[in-house]
């Protein structure tokens, strides 16, 4: 989840994110242990520093976010509002054009090896 | 508290202190829920603790991931010549309107009297409020106060012997007990609205660290 202030990685963890507050409401623990679930512990961060992110997005208006009260445990949980879906279909169309640049850079590596 | 010195930064460093508290306070919850994973994995309470704030990332981190996103600067930190300087005399001029309204509609009473008394300590605390909740250098609010004494009005309003209204505005220099004593609010607002100042000062070795 470290921005490494790069065009490579400028967004990930954003799309990350807004990617999995697709599907469901979550809070930001269990944002951080679908990321390393999902990606098989090869993104495991810092794992605070997705809360600035999410707060980001929420200030930005991608995301919403309320207090519930679980198990006597205020969580604060996050929502995709429609603004935050269309960032993702962006995020995500970059993020596929990038990894088709890269993939084809690597076959052509390959090839020359 | 273990994020303390992560809120401290953030405040030195501009962050609104909305969103430092919920920071802190999801980091916490964070912290907590690892610390319980950690414990479900057969650690010890010492182990599980040092292994779940390991996990959650280095202070420095923490603290750099928040200061680097856009927003979240509170206003006292952007523009503090705007609150500190500007809105003094901003709020100065309207509680010197909204008391004339107030004379023309309802006549000039206690009422009046003691919000013309209150209204320039009240601003006062407000700055300094604002500037220690963001952990500013005391010389904004010093400077923010010493605006208000100068502005500070002394409104005066009463309905005359013609049943005309008469409306004065202006500054007491008190430079006889008489004077002084006669002009007690106005007298009272300026000794009001000096201890914040005060306290301000007097405090100054720990607001700026």
């Amino acid at each position: 989840m470290r921005n490494e202030n790069n065009s490579l990685s400028a967004g990930v963890p954003e799309l990350m994110i807004l990617r999995l507050l697709q599907d469901q409401e979550m809070y930001g623990y269990e944002i951080v242990q679908a990321i390393a679930v999902r990606s098989g512990q090869a993104l495991t961060p810092g794992e605070g520093v997705v809360y600035p992110v999410l707060h980001g997005l929420e200030k930005d208006g991608a995301l919403k976010s309320r207090s519930r009260t679980v198990k006597g445990r205020s969580r604060v949980y996050y929502t995709l509002t429609a603004k935050g879906a269309k960032r993702l279909n962006h995020l995500a169309a970059n993020w596929n054009m990038l990894n088709a640049a890269v993939q084809a850079v690597m076959a052509g590596s390959a090839h020359a090896i | 508290m273990p994020f303390d010195a992560i809120a401290e930064t953030l405040l030195k460093g501009g962050i609104a202190p909305r969103h430092v508290r919920r920071y802190v306070r999801e980091l916490d919850d964070h912290l907590d829920d690892l610390t319980a994973q950690q414990r479900a994995a057969g650690y010890d309470d010492a182990d599980a603790a040092a292994r779940a704030r390991a996990r959650l990332g280095e202070d420095a981190e923490l603290a750099q991931a928040m200061l680097d996103q856009p927003g979240m600067r509170s206003w006292p930190a952007r523009m503090p010549w705007l609150v500190f300087l500007l809105l003094p005399p901003i709020l100065t001029a309207a509680t010197g309107l909204a008391l004339y309204a107030a004379a023309c509609f309802i006549g000039y009473g206690a009422a009046m009297t003691a919000v013309q008394m209150l209204a320039a300590p009240a601003m006062a605390a407000l700055l300094v409020l604002l500037a220690g909740r963001q952990r500013l250098k005391p010389a904004w609010p010093l400077l923010g106060i010493a605006l208000l004494q100068l502005l500070t009005p002394l409104f005066a309003a009463h309905v005359g012997p013609h049943q005309n209204l008469q409306v004065g505005y202006g500054m007491v220099i008190p430079v006889r007990w008489s004077v002084a004593l006669r002009f007690w609010p106005v007298m009272l607002s300026h000794i009001l609205t000096f201890l914040p100042a005060a306290w301000l000062i007097r405090r100054r070795p720990r607001t700026v660290r």
